[in-house]
């Protein structure tokens, strides 16, 4: 019996480089939603933090040393994801095309005690160090 | 490192497979198909929000006002950090270093309770103003639907922090065991596989800390 | 048996070695009683349910009791019955055997998993008690979130229940990248193993999606998130999407399994190698991937009009692969030396109905004509001819096939031939007629109905007792054939597949030794 084949030990530069790098790319991702990028915004975080995971998953969970079933799995899993969000946008973004009538939201029964924006303001004027 | 195997217990594998190597390939690979399906649990909550953000944009910024960047940025630290002891103590399982092993596991352990420390003093800041899921939502808004954006952040983060909770009890169990000698070069599987399991708790959160704290 | 006339069954006694076995065949046998108890149960239910549709006034029941029994039948049948039928009862038996292994590759994660289905299952059960469930098996917002009573254990039920699918799918893909027997490489596998394969892709990945929503669902329920009320600003077709996300992959979890059971029949009775093996392997898979792609066409009413567009060209596109293997299996039987046994006659009898239930699945992904299907009668009899003639027929064709391999005893083949024939007949009374009423207008769910539609009700409701006639002869010769059946033979149909290469019933480990593969799964002399 083959028990003592000796698994692949992963030199722990991968290790530390890849933790290296989340770490910076952790504090690139703060500071970048500091700066107004309009509607970039968001497609900016997350590209950012595609790659964070990427690194992750490559090095921390070996997936670059791994049989190709497990990345198969992995990426599987996340174009399940793409289809999901593409086709339910596909209907919620598209209503009201056709009869208009279809959109928006009426009548709900909220929860939330509404102020006006001024208000809002003077209550929460010290969290002005958000940028929006 | 050609340490004397006799402080570890030698691992005998079961008896369908032809060699341990067999099995922690196999093991490896059911642990893929879990992480697969994981992955696919928590898209709900993302779907949900990307439907959400994309219908009301403004509500969601009002939304993430509130919550503290400073808290979610130590908590990402924290978290990343956790995920690279954790590896170094599959390393260490992986290359007989018994203490060290040990080691790596505990501050792993020591840094995902710092996580829920930070969690409970953030969570204990919304209650205090009432922006809690709908029925107990008390809060004051300018938009009529800014319950919806703490129901997102509270499941989703509930359910993450329920993950991190269950990750402290995995690495408990196999601090008990690594301190047995259990795990060795030749048998370090569930320290593999709490560790998979470790680093998706921790992708999970680099989605989740941009997405409603950041934007 | 063994040497020593030990096998699975006597090798070890006692409830204990039952209820912790590691043995996927053990397993496997308690998952079957587990789930066909389930499949009376939920048929139980059905029959009430069609006494009631007899006529348009009361019968047995009020209004709300119907609703309940509704809801109770799907659900029963849907995640009590169907979606662990083959997989699990059938799969978890014949995997190991099919591919040469000892075992699965988790045991302790197989008998974890049936633990999970009993869990689920006694919920279940429990919902009805605490108040009934009256949304039906789909759950929709915003009812299913106000609803009294049971739906919160239903919910929880449900949820239990997937993740003993997503711990059985998990087992098995890594069973069979892993534990193929030496010289199998993946084309040789039985086409039986590449559809349990495929099904096991989609348990893992659709599951998880029905559990966040259902999860989802709940607090929503409890604390009133406000994603899915529109009372609260949240969007109920939101949920449909959710939910039909996992449950129009699930209905593939429920039918690949039963088109793996065909190629096995079809090969052994028709003493021939399988017709474009490749084929239908890819298509397996390709069923698998599309499966996923054509979730809106549940809810063509309710989308915008882009996306309906879309959904129903790619619901055309999954009908293809299906198509595929049909020919396939007929091109199989051209020049096959085809003995009618009764397994056989389950695949002439999923031939026929399947391919109904298929083409009429087409018919409804026709935006043009689901304006006027949707919510009737016209979908109840689609579905059913899938699942019932589809998945139902394969699951008791294998049923048959594998049971002199499970239980090492002969039935009474006399008695099963007249079963299938009263069960095919029964089915197709009872929905055939469906067919018509919905497209004659009748609405799904409904507890009473015009006038008119009386007589056709009252038919299809008659099937039902043909139906349940089928099902007692069936218990009573498979009762008799495991008490004092007659001994069977290692192979009694001739099969190639390496489970008959092994004894009836197999020993505990399976083989006294692991073969080495050299020829194809299908390799019958001619």
């Amino acid at each position: 019996m083959s028990d003592s084949q000796k698994h692949f030990v992963v030199p722990t530069k991968y290790y530390i480089g890849t933790f290296v790098a989340l770490l910076f790319l952790t504090i690139v991702t703060v500071a970048i939603s500091r700066v107004d990028l309009g509607v970039l915004n968001v497609p900016v975080a997350l590209f950012i933090a595609f790659v964070k995971m990427t690194f992750v998953l490559l090095f921390f969970m070996g997936l670059k040393w791994d049989k190709p079933m497990s990345s198969i799995l992995m990426v599987s899993s996340l174009f399940c994801i793409a289809i999901f969000l593409y086709f339910t946008f596909a209907d919620i973004a598209f209503r009201g095309d056709v009869f208009p009538e279809e959109e928006g939201v009426h009548n709900i029964k909220s929860p939330v005690q509404v102020v006006s924006p001024a208000e809002y303001e003077m209550m929460f004027h010290q969290d002005t160090d958000k940028k929006h | 490192m050609s340490a004397s195997l006799k402080e570890f217990k030698k691992h005998t594998h079961q008896h369908h497979w032809t060699d341990a190597h067999q099995e922690f390939e196999a093991a490896k690979i059911g642990m893929w198909a879990f992480i697969a399906q994981e992955i696919l649990f928590f898209s709900g909550i993302f779907v949900a929000y990307a439907i959400f953000r994309f219908l009301y944009p403004d509500m969601f910024l009002e939304g993430a006002s509130h919550l503290d960047w400073r808290m979610g940025f130590f908590n990402t630290l924290v978290l990343i950090t956790s995920s690279f002891t954790m590896v170094m103590g599959v390393r260490s399982a992986q290359t007989n270093q018994k203490k060290a092993t040990v080691n790596y596991l505990t501050v792993t352990f020591v840094l995902a309770g710092v996580f829920m420390v930070v969690k409970y003093f953030e969570y204990m800041a919304k209650i205090h103003h009432g922006l809690l899921p709908a029925h107990f939502f008390t809060g004051v808004g300018v938009s009529d639907k800014l319950h919806i954006f703490f129901g997102i952040y509270f499941v989703g983060t509930g359910l993450h922090g329920l993950h991190v909770l269950i990750g402290m009890g995995l690495l408990l169990w196999l601090i008990i065991r690594a301190k047995r000698g259990e795990f060795y070069e030749d048998y370090f599987t569930p320290v593999e596989m709490v560790g998979l399991y470790w680093h998706l708790v921790d992708i999970v959160w680099i989605f989740l800390f941009p997405l409603l704290y950041l934007i | 048996m063994g040497s020593d006339g030990k096998h699975y069954l006597n090798c070890s006694s006692g409830w204990k070695s039952w209820l912790f076995t590691l043995d996927h065949k053990r397993i496997g046998l308690m998952y079957l009683w587990g789930v066909i108890g389930a499949f009376f149960f939920g048929g139980l239910v059905a029959v009430l349910m069609r006494i009631e549709l007899m006529f348009p006034h009361q019968v047995l029941f009020t209004a709300d009791q119907y609703n309940q029994l509704f809801t109770l039948h799907g659900a029963a049948m849907v995640f009590m019955f169907i979606i662990p039928s083959i997989p699990a009862a059938i799969g978890n038996f014949i995997l190991p055997l099919q591919l040469g292994a000892a075992d699965v590759a988790f045991p302790k994660l197989n008998l974890t998993s049936f633990y999970f289905w009993i869990f689920g299952s006694l919920f279940a059960v429990l919902a009805i008690f605490l108040g009934g469930v009256d949304t039906g098996w789909t759950f929709y917002t915003p009812y299913s979130i106000e609803a009294g009573g049971g739906a919160l254990y239903m919910a929880l039920a449900a949820f239990i229940l997937g993740f003993s699918s997503i711990l059985t799918g998990v087992n098995f893909i890594a069973t069979v990248h892993m534990l193929r027997a030496p010289g199998m490489g993946w084309f040789k596998m039985p086409l039986m193993t590449w559809a349990l394969y495929a099904t096991a892709i989609i348990q893992v990945l659709a599951t998880p999606v029905v559990g966040i929503t259902l999860l989802l669902l709940l607090v929503e329920r409890l604390l009133g998130v406000g994603i899915f009320n529109p009372a609260l600003g949240g969007d109920p077709v939101l949920f449909q999407h959710f939910f039909w996300f996992y449950s129009h992959p699930a209905v593939y979890i429920m039918v690949l399994p039963a088109m793996g059971i065909m190629s096995e029949l079809v090969t052994t009775f028709c003493k021939r190698d399988i017709f474009g093996y490749k084929m239908i392997a890819y298509s397996s898979i390709a069923i698998a991937v599309i499966s996923f792609l054509v979730w809106g066409h549940h809810m063509f009413v309710n989308q915008s009009e882009f996306a309906v567009m879309i959904f129903s060209l790619l619901t055309f596109l999954v009908a293809i692969p299906s198509g595929i293997k049909v020919f396939n299996w007929i091109a199989t039987m051209y020049h096959g030396k085809i003995s009618f046994q009764s397994p056989f006659l389950y695949f002439l009898i999923f031939l026929f109905n399947f391919s109904i239930g298929g083409f009429t699945g087409v018919m409804l992904g026709a935006l043009s004509l689901d304006i006027h299907f949707h919510d009737t009668y016209f979908v109840v009899a689609h579905f059913h001819y899938t699942m019932i003639g589809g998945t139902v027929f394969a699951f008791i064709g294998g049923l048959h096939y594998w049971w002199p391999k499970l239980s090492g005893k002969m039935y009474n083949e006399k008695l099963a031939r007249i079963a299938a024939v009263l069960l095919v007949v029964g089915f197709n009374v009872v929905f055939f007629t469906q067919f018509i009423l919905g497209a004659k207008g009748m609405p799904r769910r409904y507890y009473s109905y015009l006038e008119q539609f009386q007589p056709l009700h009252f038919i299809s409701t008659t099937g039902t007792w043909i139906m349940t006639a089928a099902f007692l002869i069936m218990i009573y010769y498979f009762y008799k054939s495991w008490t004092v059946g007659e001994q069977a033979p290692d192979n009694p149909w001739g099969g190639t597949t390496l489970e008959w290469q092994t004894k009836s019933p197999p020993i505990h480990h399976n083989f006294e030794k692991i073969p080495t593969v050299v020829n194809g799964p299908y390799h019958h002399e001619r």
